[in-house]
């Protein structure tokens, strides 16, 4: 599929900043599941950005503007084709304690995705939850959709729920929470039970606002914002994306954008203001499919397009 | 220094004869003649800087025997050689970590590992550029490595300092002793810094980046910055644009080519580090990947001070280099671990408890063993977050004797010593930063507060390369060059003095108001002329800060406006404000400048504001505050202009005072527009002369014009007059006068002619304005159509446009501001994409 992509933040200051630095991590990686067909970051008022690849692997965008301004808005547009994605099944095969003894082989290269994090932490609930769901004997392939579905069901999607920085503890009681806590959430429990996990941060389709009558598709969550999921690390160093806000596997409805251990290192949009006062930030995602004649043939993967800033 | 039978070992002797060879009055001369050289430096206890807990410097120096120093100087540089290797390796492939030599946990797990630093390159190929070990002797009197300090390091300046205090106030200590000189430190770390700069032949400008006037070590950071002649700065004078670092200085943007951080790495920037960090430069962290600039020591360092880490560093030294290790590290238990922890919570009376990193330990002094309910709140802590503490055993040997009044005390001791980069080696300075434990304590003070001791390490041993030592004087020659006279002044520092300037203004001009009001109100008023009077009074308060404008009639208000800490523009809270201000710019201002502020505040500090003081008390102490200000106003003008360097930073002290005297007259007639602007009466007379009288120009209005208070001439003499002190015009061609001194090369270049221009146009103004023009000549008129009642005043269509372009000039006024700090304080104009003119409004400053 192929999906257009525009994704707006726009900051509302008290006062003129007289000085603002910000990192974006907005460029979707080309991927075995994704190629990049165009991508433009706008931002007004116009300045040069300056690109590099974090720890991470990200594509990381660095800007200043240290002038006066009253603004600011940074516009992403991209066009992302998303090819299916077939399940690891080798990997998936694998019972719980052998990828755990698999990983253990080399430890110093899957560390940074076993720890616990500020927004990843190791609470009572996420010990139990390891031993309930990730028990050593499980397959992989039963076990991480059945963690999926448990996040999924225990866990009431309400947005505005959470803020950034509520602290898992607090969702692992309210049980209520944003895309971003049922990752955090899932990657506690993962990362507990000794299996290598990722936040992602990327876009998801969602399907129209007003169904057709008849149609009786599930809605999928995410969209107008930008989305989260986990990555999940199976024996042969695949990735196996889960979206346990919707329960399911991630599929070629999903466009990554950044990786990290948690939302603070794939954070898309970073910012330090001088002057400013309080800022106001909104986002808006607008993620829309190009309609393609079925009989057209697949132009090959072309390359992201030069950034124009 | 004692031997067995705690007697002072041979090395000692003489030097002790020598000291104590005096009499005991001499010697306590001696001391006192240390503290005062040190509060000359502002180092003192209880000097300029009330945070500080000062330095002192013991007269008797710390001797290294020969053996002790050859060891340590080759263990220092074993060891920085090893963790070079190990830090380039860590933020590389980490074969370390892959071949298990030390847990993978410790280092990927430090707090101090920067993620960020991964895959940055590092500093002229390398991390270490400058590097100390902190050594003591363990109970059987072995040298021990206590800490390393590779990421920041402190205390260079301070081993200098001692020598060069020591060598002034006792200078017969020298005589006969080949000592090794530690001079030339400061300008051996310039040459490695402007080597790092890597500028392919220009000139670097290199600077020390300083967390601010709060952190501990402020005042170190600026002796030594002194010491390398390069500008002390804290990360709000850096900005990044085009990927590059720049110093916002009053000359405009300054490249940045090498920074000598003294900041914590994770504070060094706030995007890309820890983003709460006030103290930082965003961006730098991606100008450091650019290669634009070069950070000492590279970003990453700091993990090799991690105390977690200590005990795997003869691990590391037989990792990288093959060698068994030249100095033995003092056994550190890392708390993290679950053995190790019951270990030292097992025996917790033998062992000292550290933080991985610093000295700061929740509920714990320093230096002294913890009381009950500290040692509770610290094993609390430990509880909870086991994995950032260590412990050391408290066990150790070595104690020194100090001269305390001219008498001898035993104290503990350990010494910090310097490592520097010299290309692929590295040079240790013969010398070091010996710290002396306070009286009872087992440990030496935390930081680098409290005493020392100069340390002596005898010449022959000293390494002076002579390509070292010709490319020290090289460096310095050039050092010279590059700064003909003229530093460059930061835009902080521009700024602090520009507000200091506009803040004492701001403060004399309301302290002369109560003053004359107070006197007025004691004197020659009658009734119906305080009743013309009040208003003047009132509308003559600044309208500056906040919305509620206060009275300023009866004593109590007036008491208020002095003292009350929540009114914004009282005059407490302006002191307060030009304190800060001067605080900031503290080793600028000299000691009898700064020396007058303190002793204005210090009157405030004891005059607190009370709500249940009687109207005759408040009275009183207003009166009294007010003469104290005005004369400490003038005090500060006149030893600012007789002590200080003339220079363009203080040149900005001036430019604030003048340009508030300029804004406060502009606004003081705005506020009385009536006075101006209506057919004169008995009434508007005695208004103007209200008017005048508050302003402080009654007497020159007299000896200038010889006749009554009448509109024209008191706007003439307000606005127009050359000579007048108050005029506006006199204060603007000051200011112009200082801008031109300060830029004159600017002058018609673009946008940075900007302030000079928007002064020249409006004193032209002044210059030419014919206030006749807005005046009917109402002399002509007949009398009795001034006292009509019911008719419209016969000077209408003048008093809006005179109120017009009182208006117009006041805002013109205000506008030099905005020019001003545009221009050398924030950079604006020369930055910005041009912008709508007539559509922003300006935020006047105030």
């Amino acid at each position: 599929m192929e999906f257009e992509i525009t994704h707006v933040t726009s900051y509302a200051y008290e006062h003129p900043a007289a000085e603002a630095y910000l990192e974006t991590r907005l460029t979707p990686p080309d991927t075995a599941h994704q190629t990049v067909l165009r991508r433009a970051l706008m931002i007004d008022p116009p300045t040069p950005t300056s690109a590099y690849t974090d720890y991470f692997g990200n594509n990381t965008e660095f800007f200043s503007l240290p002038w006066r301004h009253r603004s600011l808005a940074v516009v992403n547009e991209a066009v992302v084709r998303t090819h299916p994605q077939p399940l690891p099944a080798a990997g998936l095969d694998v019972a719980v304690d052998e990828a755990r003894q698999i990983f253990a082989s080399a430890p110093e290269q899957h560390y940074d995705y076993l720890q616990a994090t500020n927004s990843v932490g190791r609470h009572r609930e996420a010990h139990q939850w390891a031993r309930k769901f990730l028990a050593g004997h499980f397959t992989l392939g039963d076990a991480l959709p059945k963690l999926n579905r448990a996040v999924h069901e225990h866990f009431t999607y309400e947005s505005g729920s959470t803020e950034n920085s509520t602290p898992i503890e607090v969702v692992w009681k309210q049980r209520r929470g944003v895309c971003q806590d049922f990752t955090h959430v899932m990657l506690s429990v993962l990362r507990t039970a000794g299996l290598p996990a990722r936040y992602v941060c990327g876009y998801i389709e969602t399907d129209p606002p007003a169904p057709r009558p008849g149609d009786t598709r599930r809605r999928l969550v995410g969209a107008v914002a930008t989305h989260a999921w986990v990555e999940v690390l199976l024996p042969g160093l695949t990735w196996v994306g889960l979206d346990p806000t919707n329960d399911k596997y991630c599929d070629d409805r999903h466009v990554v954008v950044s990786y990290g251990r948690d939302y603070s290192d794939a954070t898309p949009i970073r910012g330090t203001f001088k002057g400013a006062g309080r800022q106001r930030m909104k986002v808006k995602v607008l993620m829309r499919r190009r309609s393609r004649p079925a009989s057209s043939p697949v132009p090959p993967a072309a390359p992201a397009a030069p950034m124009v800033a | 220094m004692l031997d067995a039978e705690r007697q002072p070992r041979p090395l000692y002797q003489s030097l002790l004869a020598r000291l104590e060879s005096l009499p005991r009055a001499e010697l306590r001369l001696l001391d006192h003649r240390m503290e005062a050289t040190l509060r000359e430096l502002g180092a003192a206890p209880g000097g300029k800087s009330d945070g500080s807990s000062g330095w002192t410097c013991d007269l008797l120096p710390h001797r290294f025997e020969e053996q002790d120093w050859d060891r340590l100087s080759r263990g220092l540089r074993q060891r920085m050689k090893a963790f070079e290797m190990f830090l380039a390796d860590v933020h590389g492939s980490r074969e370390i970590l892959r071949c298990g030599t030390i847990p993978i946990g410790s280092v990927l797990g430090s707090p101090f590992l920067q993620r960020t630093a991964v895959g940055l390159p590092a500093t002229r190929g390398a991390y270490l550029h400058l590097g100390s070990i902190c050594v003591k002797r363990s109970a059987n009197g072995e040298l021990q490595i206590s800490s390393q300090h590779f990421g920041r390091v402190h205390g260079l300046a301070r081993m200098v300092q001692n020598r060069r205090l020591l060598a002034r106030v006792a200078p017969e200590l020298f005589r006969d002793q080949a000592v090794a000189s530690v001079a030339h430190a400061p300008v051996a770390l310039l040459e490695t810094l402007r080597d790092a700069a890597d500028t392919g032949g220009a000139e670097p400008l290199v600077v020390l980046l300083t967390p601010g006037p709060a952190n501990q070590f402020h005042a170190e950071d600026g002796f030594l910055a002194r010491r390398m002649g390069v500008p002390l700065v804290q990360g709000g004078d850096m900005l990044v644009l085009d990927d590059h670092v720049y110093l916002k200085t009053i000359a405009g943007l300054e490249r940045v080519h090498a920074i000598l951080s003294s900041v914590s790495e994770r504070f060094l920037d706030p995007l890309a580090l820890d983003g709460s960090s006030e103290i930082g430069v965003p961006g730098l962290v991606h100008c450091l990947r650019k290669r634009t600039v070069a950070l000492v020591n590279t970003l990453g360092s700091q993990l090799a001070d991690d105390r977690s880490l200590l005990c795997f560093g003869p691990r590391i030294i037989r990792f990288y280099l093959g060698e068994a290790p030249i100095l033995p590290t003092i056994p550190t238990l890392w708390l993290g671990d679950l053995d190790q922890r019951e270990v030292v919570l097992a025996s917790l009376g033998e062992y000292r408890i550290l933080p991985l990193h610093g000295d700061a330990l929740p509920g714990s002094p320093q230096g002294q063993l913890p009381t009950e309910p500290e040692e509770n709140a610290l094993l609390q802590e430990i509880r909870r977050a086991p994995h950032l503490f260590v412990a050391q055993p408290l066990a150790q040997g070595g104690s020194t004797i100090c001269l305390e009044e001219g008498r001898r005390v035993e104290r503990r001791l350990d010494h910090l010593i310097f490592a520097l980069r010299r290309g692929d080696s590295f040079e240790v300075f013969p010398g070091a930063l010996t710290r002396i434990a306070p009286s009872g304590s087992l440990f030496t003070a935390s930081a680098l507060g409290g005493a020392s001791k100069d340390s002596w390490v005898p010449s022959t041993l000293a390494e002076t390369p002579a390509a070292a030592a010709e490319s020290n004087r090289r460096s310095s020659l050039a050092a010279h060059h590059r700064t003909p006279g003229r530093q460059a002044v930061t835009s902080r520092v521009a700024e602090s003095l520009y507000w200091l300037g506009r803040h004492i203004e701001r403060a004399n001009n309301l302290a002369f108001l109560l003053q004359v009001i107070e006197t007025l109100e004691l004197e020659e008023l009658n009734s119906s002329e305080r009743k013309l009077y009040r208003p003047v009074w009132n509308r003559l308060l600044p309208p500056l800060e906040g919305s509620n404008r206060r009275s300023i009639a009866s004593r109590r208000e007036r008491y208020r406006l002095v003292l009350e800490p929540g009114e914004p523009g009282a005059l407490v809270n302006v002191l307060k404000r030009a304190r800060r201000n001067a605080e900031s710019v503290q080793d600028i201002l000299t000691p009898e400048v700064w020396g007058v502020l303190a002793e204005l505040s210090a009157l405030f500090e004891r005059n607190r504001f009370q709500a249940s003081l009687d109207d005759d008390a408040a009275a009183r102490v207003t009166r009294r505050l007010a003469e104290a200000t005005i004369r400490a106003s003038a005090a500060f003008t006149g030893l600012a202009g007789g002590t200080m360097l003339a220079d363009d930073a203080f040149r900005f002290c001036q430019l604030g005072q003048q340009l508030e005297r300029a804004i406060l007259t502009a606004n003081a007639t705005l506020a009385c527009p009536r006075a101006f602007t209506s057919v004169p009466t008995r009434e508007t007379e005695i208004e103007l002369s209200a008017f005048l009288r508050l302003l402080g120009t009654r007497d020159n209005y007299r000896r200038i014009y010889q006749i009554r208070a009448e509109p024209l001439p008191v706007l003439e003499l307000l606005w127009q007059n050359a000579e007048a002190p108050r005029s506006v015009l006199r204060c603007l061609a000051k200011c112009t006068r200082i801008l031109r001194e300060t830029y004159p090369e600017h002058d018609t270049q673009g946008m940075a002619a900007r302030p000079s221009a928007t002064v020249d146009a409006l004193v032209k103004r002044l210059r030419n304005l014919d206030w006749r023009h807005f005046f009917r000549p109402v002399t002509t008129l007949p009398l009795d159509a001034v006292v009509a009642e019911g008719e419209a005043p016969p000077d209408a269509p003048n008093t809006e446009s005179l109120l017009q372009l009182l208006k117009y000039l006041a805002r013109g006024t205000m506008e030099v501001h905005n020019a001003i700090a545009d221009c050398f304080l924030n950079h604006q104009v020369r930055l910005a994409p041009p912008r709508p003119t007539g559509l922003d409004a300006f935020d006047y400053g105030i």
